[in-house]
């Protein structure tokens, strides 16, 4: 059975649960914090808090509209980030989702599992455009970018496939 | 090349001594496919706290009696059908009609209001209106207490609901503190409290924050 046929459909409901919703106009930020939950189909993003920076657009094209009324642009997610699909998980202590550069990265005590097989690292650099995927053991600059520092080495536990008699 | 299983699915590869990288199953990026949906379609729902909330709570106001009936009864003049109008900071009209508006005998600067409606036109035009089953207004605080049935309602699909509302007229602040219900048309907020500073341009729900967002194709119109 393909892991490919898991996954919710990205047609499915979004459903987003937190302990509280601040949304800042003149920032264009969105804060939700506390337990935050974001689930869809069987896709499921948990978070102490996720910020979500946006830039709203009025009726006349202008910029400063509502959040909605435009497009989101960086996601940033902190503490206990957890981020799992059927059969996939990951997990750091920052995400973050930058729509304009097309970048997912993690950072911090990151954990990629595929079934049996488990990438250890301190940070991951997901290019949503090629879909590859670099981990390295660079130390976590809290912000998503790079530094030459380097903690302890990337590890990978790769399960092999049991061989059928 | 990539090592792929019977099943044709990608496995992890390493490769290069220098730089440790690793291709992951394409699951993943089915995975930014839900991403790519998920986060843009937040905005919307999000919007629905800004756009609606905040516009309805007006800086300093002007309000004059338009029309009303005028009936005497123990407690004094009550007006019947009262009909309210003014300009906002913004010079922006607005109506309140109340089925009844009564001064407090004890204290003649709150008024008592009963059924009341207040509709105003928004910046891009759209129309808005808010009703509840009671208000009680404080010319001296500029200050309205609205209790039961409190709804508000848009012209653009989105509404809101809740029992309860406090609103700072002359700070342009409102405050639930009854849990408050919002739908758009493409998704739901509800919360235990809410709160909205106009001149800070913030909202904040508090409190079992739960925001559906429906999935694409199923957009309920407004």
């Amino acid at each position: 059975q393909s892991q490919m046929s898991g996954i919710g459909s990205s047609d499915a409901p979004i459903d987003i649960t937190s302990d509280t919703l601040e949304v800042q106009q003149d920032k264009q930020l969105a804060i939700f914090t506390g337990n935050v939950r974001a689930t869809q189909g069987d896709m499921l993003l948990n978070s102490s808090r996720l910020d979500v920076y946006y830039v709203g657009k009025n009726s006349d094209g202008t910029t400063g509209g509502g959040l909605g009324s435009g497009d989101v642009k960086r996601l940033e997610a902190y503490g206990d980030v957890f981020l799992s699909t059927t059969g996939e998980t990951a997990q750091g202590d920052l995400g973050i989702y930058d729509l304009e550069k097309r970048v997912f990265i993690l950072e911090g005590n990151v954990v990629l599992n595929q079934g049996d097989n488990v990438l250890r690292g301190q940070r991951m650099v997901w290019n949503l455009d090629t879909d590859r995927i670099v981990v390295d053991a660079a130390k976590s600059t809290g912000r998503g970018e790079a530094t030459t520092e380097k903690q302890e080495r990337v590890k990978v536990r790769i399960q092999p496939k049991k061989k059928t008699q | 090349m990539a090592a792929t299983d019977l099943e044709g699915r990608r496995h992890w590869r390493i490769e290069g001594p220098q730089r440790q990288r690793a291709r992951v199953s394409p699951a993943y990026t089915r995975f930014v496919l839900v991403m790519k949906l998920l986060l843009p379609t937040l905005a919307v729902v999000l919007a629905v706290a800004l756009l609606a909330w905040p516009s309805l709570v007006p800086r300093d106001r002007t309000i004059v009696i338009e029309q009303a009936d005028i009936e005497v009864g123990d407690e004094g003049l009550t007006m019947v059908n009262a009909r309210f109008v003014g300009l906002d900071s913004e010079q922006r009209p607005f109506t309140v009609t109340a089925s009844s508006a009564s001064r407090n005998p004890d204290d003649p600067q709150i008024i008592k209001l009963a059924s009341l409606q207040a509709d105003t036109t928004m910046e891009d035009g759209a129309w808005m209106s808010l009703s509840a089953d009671n208000g009680l207004f404080r010319q001296k605080k500029k200050w309205l207490d609205l209790t039961g049935n409190i709804e508000i309602f848009s012209d653009t699909g989105y509404q809101f609901h809740s029992e309860t509302a406090e609103i700072d007229l002359a700070n342009g602040r409102a405050w639930s503190k009854t849990p408050v219900q919002g739908h758009g048309p493409s998704g739901e907020i509800q919360s235990d409290r809410l709160f909205i500073d106009r001149d800070a341009n913030i909202a904040r729900f508090d409190g079992n924050v739960h925001v559906l967002i429906y999935g694409k194709g199923n957009d309920k119109g407004g």
